[in-house]
């Protein structure tokens, strides 16, 4: 059985990433502001598929799928030149109504605030924070210095604190 | 140190992610027709010499005789059924978009509308499918000459909270091409949608011109960036917002 699987690693591994990655990739385009997220995370996985010979044997395939959705918001959103407002509303928190309110507005500041980051920002922020990725990995995955990252999250985080407070 | 923003900025960034749920199944299915659209579209371009179709007919013998060698379909690994290819009905509506040209050649991008099943459910879905045809032909199924960033089915999720199924750009799914038809937006909505007015950063309102109703879906078209705007508003034919974004 092993052997068999073996035999077609390709295939069966694309479908696994596919069928583990494919929401985080159209959540993480919707984060970064795209406002076709299901096509960009389709059309990033057409990408990978078409390289899935190379990305499989090194390995890359999830950090190449992560930048090449990156990359794909990003021309999106330089297309239209625009900074994204999807004012959802946020899930019902279980704490008392009056901090459920307070926490709502500011939350809602808060989602405000990461729509109106310029993109590099809002990248480094969504990948932090949302993705949980270190500063080295979100230096790889951008192709930027690891102290730009450092310093462009805490330029976001500065920003973000006043929208917060305002 | 986690400060209270970056606590904050996780809650935020999940809770604004679980609003983009999809179905991977669905996702999987519409990834098998792209990949199929882009192999066909290669084809396409390459030359049919005799040489090389006598080839093809010995690749298949040889391995129609070596079933281990047999090209693995996308779903491989899983059971048969899951690689058979979405059933369709034999017709299904289609909208013209807009003339253009591109490649040298005049083209027309339609809107056409799927119900497509995907293998191993018997639930149809629909789907809103943007492609472009050589001018002169009516976009069906079975076109052979799509336009070559044709896009294939957007899976459309109705959701009984949102009003707004999809906006998607025409043709432009290439991020190095903005498309032949880049200021045109096809947003598809619940049947209830009347109208959608769009005031943009001016102050000027526009209201999106109404393509196409199905059933399922109202098909609306507009030249406005809705990211741009300052405010859109859905409303059903009461004048009752069903949906509303922007500040």
């Amino acid at each position: 059985m092993s052997r068999a699987r073996r035999s077609v690693p390709v295939e069966s591994s694309f479908e696994e990433l596919f069928m583990t990655q494919f929401v985080a990739m159209r959540q993480f385009a919707h984060l970064l502001g795209a406002d076709d997220p299901e096509n960009i995370a389709q059309e990033a996985f057409v990408r990978v598929h078409r390289r899935w010979g190379h990305l499989r044997e090194h390995g890359k395939a999830l950090a190449y799928l992560r930048r090449t959705v990156a990359n794909l918001a990003t021309s999106r959103l330089r297309h239209l030149k625009v900074s994204r407002r999807h004012p959802l509303p946020l899930p019902a928190d279980v704490v008392s109504a009056e901090t459920s309110a307070l926490n709502g507005l500011r939350h809602s500041a808060l989602w405000r605030g990461i729509e109106e980051l310029p993109r590099r920002q809002r990248q480094v922020v969504v990948l932090r924070y949302w993705l949980d990725l270190d500063v080295a990995e979100v230096a790889a995955l951008l192709g930027i210095a690891p102290g730009t990252v450092t310093a462009t999250t805490s330029h976001a985080l500065a920003r973000l604190r006043t929208e917060v407070s305002q | 140190m986690t400060d209270d923003i970056e606590r904050d900025l996780a809650t935020v960034l999940t809770a604004r992610a679980g609003h983009a749920h999809t179905d991977a199944h669905h996702a999987m299915a519409e990834h098998e027709r792209r990949m199929r659209a882009r192999g066909q579209a290669m084809r396409t371009r390459a030359v049919a010499g005799a040489a090389a179709a006598v080839a093809v007919v010995a690749l298949g013998a040889a391995l129609a005789l070596n079933p281990f060698s047999t090209p693995r379909p996308l779903m491989a690994a899983a059971p048969p059924t899951r690689s058979a290819p979405m059933t369709r009905p034999a017709a299904d509506p289609t909208f013209k978009l807009a003339d253009f040209t591109a490649q040298g050649k005049r083209w027309t991008a339609y809107v056409m509308i799927d119900k497509l099943t995907p293998p191993d459910e018997t639930v149809p879905v629909d789907c809103v499918e943007i492609v472009g045809v050589p001018a002169g032909q009516i976009a069906t199924t079975n076109t052979a000459n799509w336009y070559p960033v044709s896009v294939g089915c957007h899976a459309i999720m109705h959701s009984p909270s949102d009003p707004l199924f999809g906006a998607f750009g025409v043709l432009n799914a290439d991020d190095t091409d903005p498309g032949p038809l880049p200021n045109l937006l096809v947003v598809v909505t619940e049947p209830a949608v009347s109208d959608i007015s769009i005031v943009d950063p001016g102050g000027d309102t526009s209201h999106a011109s109404l393509l196409a109703t199905t059933a399922n879906v109202k098909i609306f078209v507009t030249s406005k960036h809705l990211e741009l705007a300052k405010q859109v508003t859905y409303r059903d034919d009461r004048g009752t917002v069903l949906r509303q974004t922007g500040r």
